[in-house]
Parts: structure tokens; C-alpha cells; sequence
């Protein structure tokens, strides 16, 4: 290249960036990114605690589901719900399993089961996948309560249908806030963190609740 | 360099943000070039870059080679901006959006009655615009941020050569547009 050659590139150069200096582009930037960094390390260390008590509780649940089937089959329950049963104790087994990986994969374990770790608790948006998977298991239960023979149920369980509609509301509008947070990503980091925080004392609130519905269930047969 | 990226990706993956803020102004410029040279809206680069900076910020811990971090950063950048492009599409609102908005933010860098500066700059942008997006690039982490070759081939994740190709190939190309400013 010679030196018109090296001028000429010189000054295409120049004005190119001139030009997309004059664009700005990073103004401001740098407060715009830290402003609107969402609450990461802090609420996992206060939090953990709870989300895997959390884990606990769901565990507990479909386990409360699995004694439930062997009542259904030793009290000659219909077969449609040994068939719940059934298939409840099999998502019960399985998410055990899956439980039990995930909190050995934590801090140590193969690519693939941190993989899964970050799939379950999902880093930021673990309250949210949280919030949203006690949502349909409230609803499941809910529609389970309806759909059994009284006999099943005592009085107060049935009318406890009513409550879980209620929670069934609150958990869906939480996954919705959430969702609706975590995708702008420019809330108030206060805001999300209580966000969150609520929604997983929701979480335990819901598992808790299940468990309870199922155990009651089960001495009512 | 890479040492030191090394170091402060490790210290703001232990949540130091102050490390954090010093990555993102060493490398907000280059993600954000990226951003533009696929968006084609300084705008939406702003914001595509606020948001894999944000992204970034989450993933740390995933990074693999904390040394790479202004590579990675800048695949993450260039997979949001060609996903606004995409959703810009999807909203039909993709009628010469782009070259609306290079003709807004040239007028708007330049000083009021500088009217020629703002002819020029809108010309060069509009011819920077016209080249392939993987010419794009190189042009703006070259002209923007002043990268190295090497800066550029690890930011882009290509070989020296490819770089070198398309460095010359869209100078030869942003040349023969403006040759009448650049002889």
C-alpha cells in the first residue's frame, strides 16, 4: 500500500469514525447497565434457604400422593384413582429424583446436571419458573377436589377449594408480575427483589398446602 | 488485557459491581457498535447493549474462559440486536426504519448550522450502512473503538484472515461510495 494508499485509508477511517462518534452510542451506557441490573447474588444467599425448603415441600407432596395411592388400592378405591395415583407416585419418584440431583449438582457434578440446575432454579428467573409450576399444581389439586366423590373429602377440605382458588389467583398474578419484571429487566431492583421474595413464600405456602390437602385426603378415604 | 478481564470478571462474578461497571466501559462501545451494525438504530443499539451487559452480568458464573469475556459479550450483543431486528420485522414496522434512523442520529451529532459536517456525517453512515453485515462490523469495532485486528478476530470469533477480507474488502467498498471525501 503506498503512502496516498495509507493516507486515503487513514482519512476514510477518520471520517467513518466520526461519524459513528457522533452517534453516541455509549452514552451513558455504563450507568444505564448498572442501573438496571437485577438483584442477583444477595437474593440468592438470602433466599436459598427458603427455595429449597421450597423443593422440600413438593417433594413431600407428591410423596403424600404416592401413600395415598397405596390407601386408594387397600380401601378398594375406584380405578380411576389408583390410575392418579399411579401416576402421581411416578412424578413423584421422578421429581424426587430430579430434587435430589439438582441439589447434589449445586456446586459440583457434570455439565449436564448443572445444565438442569439452571433449567430448575433458573438462576434470575427461578422464583418465577417457581411461582408459575406451584400455580399449576394448586390448579391440579383444585380440580382434583372438585372432581372426586365427597366421600373422599371431608367438609372442611372442599371448602378449602374456595381458599385455593384465591391462592391459585395470587400465584398466577405473581408469575405474571414477575415475568413482566424480569423481561424489562429496568424495574426498581427493590420492587423485584420483594417481588420475588413474595413469590417464594408463596411457593412454600402452596407445596405446604398441597401436602396438607393430601395428607387430610388421605385419612379421609 | 486478558489478564486483567480475567480478573475482573471473577470479581464481579463474586457480585463486586464496581469490577462489573469496568468491564462494561471498556467494552460498552464495542457492544454497542455491534448492536448498531446490525440494528442500524443508535437507539436500539443502546438498549441491546444495556441488555447483554445485563445478560452477561447474570451469566458470569457460566462464562467458561473469564479472559474471553469481550467475545462473549459480543455474541451475546449481536444474538439480541438480530432478535430486535426480528421482532422489529414481526411488528411490520420494519419499513426503512433503519436508514430513518441513521439520517436522525447523524443530524442529531452534529452541531446546530454545522450543515455540511451533518451532510457528511449522514452520507458516511448511510454508506457504512450499505455494506454486509459482517463488513459492518469490523468497520465499527475498527472505526468506533479503534480494535486491533486481533481485538477485532476475537470479538467476532473469526481468523485473522477473514478479518483482514472484510476490513479491506469494505474499505474498498466504503471508498468507492465516498471517494469524492476521502480523494
Amino acid at each position: 500500500m503506498d503512502e496516498t494508499q495509507t493516507g486515503k485509508t487513514d482519512r476514510l477511517e477518520m471520517l467513518v469514525a466520526d461519524a459513528l462518534g457522533g452517534l453516541e452510542l455509549t452514552r451513558d451506557l455504563a450507568g444505564r447497565v448498572m442501573a438496571s441490573l437485577p438483584p442477583r447474588e444477595q437474593m440468592r444467599a438470602a433466599l436459598h434457604p427458603v427455595l429449597r425448603l421450597c423443593f422440600g415441600l413438593v417433594a413431600a407432596h407428591f410423596a403424600a400422593s404416592a401413600w395415598r395411592t397405596d390407601l386408594f388400592a387397600r380401601f378398594g378405591a375406584s380405578e380411576a384413582a389408583t390410575l392418579f395415583g399411579t401416576v402421581s407416585a411416578l412424578a413423584g419418584a421422578a421429581l424426587g429424583a430430579l430434587v435430589a440431583g439438582v441439589a447434589l449438582a449445586r456446586e459440583a457434578g457434570p455439565r449436564a446436571a448443572k445444565t438442569l440446575t439452571v433449567l430448575v432454579t433458573g438462576r434470575e428467573g427461578y422464583a418465577l419458573v417457581g411461582t408459575a409450576g406451584s400455580a399449576v399444581l394448586v390448579a391440579v389439586t383444585w380440580l382434583f377436589v372438585g372432581r372426586f366423590p365427597a366421600e373422599f373429602f371431608p367438609a372442611g377440605l372442599r371448602a378449602a377449594r374456595e381458599s385455593m382458588a384465591m391462592l391459585l389467583v395470587v400465584l398466577v398474578l405473581a408469575a405474571a408480575l414477575q415475568g413482566a419484571l424480569l423481561s424489562r429487566r429496568q424495574g426498581s431492583r427493590l420492587a423485584l427483589r420483594l417481588v420475588e421474595a413474595g413469590s417464594l413464600v408463596l411457593v412454600g405456602l402452596a407445596c405446604a398446602a398441597n401436602c396438607f390437602f393430601h395428607v387430610l385426603s388421605a385419612y379421609a378415604v | 488485557m486478558a489478564d486483567d478481564d480475567a480478573r475482573l470478571v471473577r470479581e464481579a462474578a463474586a457480585g463486586d459491581e464496581a469490577a462489573f461497571r469496568t468491564l462494561v466501559e471498556r467494552y460498552g462501545g464495542m457492544a454497542a457498535g455491534i448492536a448498531y451494525s446490525v440494528t442500524g438504530d443508535a437507539e436500539a443499539a443502546r438498549d441491546v447493549a444495556q441488555d447483554a451487559f445485563c445478560e452477561a452480568y447474570l451469566s458470569l458464573r457460566r462464562l467458561r474462559s473469564a479472559a474471553s469475556f469481550a467475545g462473549w459479550v459480543a455474541g451475546i450483543a449481536r444474538r439480541k440486536a438480530v432478535s430486535w431486528v426480528r421482532a422489529k420485522a414481526r411488528s411490520h414496522l420494519e419499513s426503512a426504519g433503519g436508514r430513518e434512523a441513521l439520517a436522525v442520529d447523524a443530524a442529531a451529532g452534529a452541531p446546530e448550522g454545522d450543515a455540511e459536517r451533518r451532510e457528511t456525517r449522514r452520507r458516511v453512515l448511510a454508506a457504512v450502512r450499505g455494506l454486509p453485515r459482517g463488513y459492518r462490523e469490523v468497520v465499527m469495532l475498527r472505526c468506533m473503538e479503534g480494535c486491533s485486528h486481533e481485538e477485532i478476530r476475537k470479538a467476532l470469533k473469526i481468523s485473522a484472515a477473514a478479518v483482514d477480507k472484510r476490513l479491506t474488502r469494505a474499505k474498498a467498498m466504503l471508498r468507492e461510495e465516498l471517494s469524492d471525501l476521502v480523494d
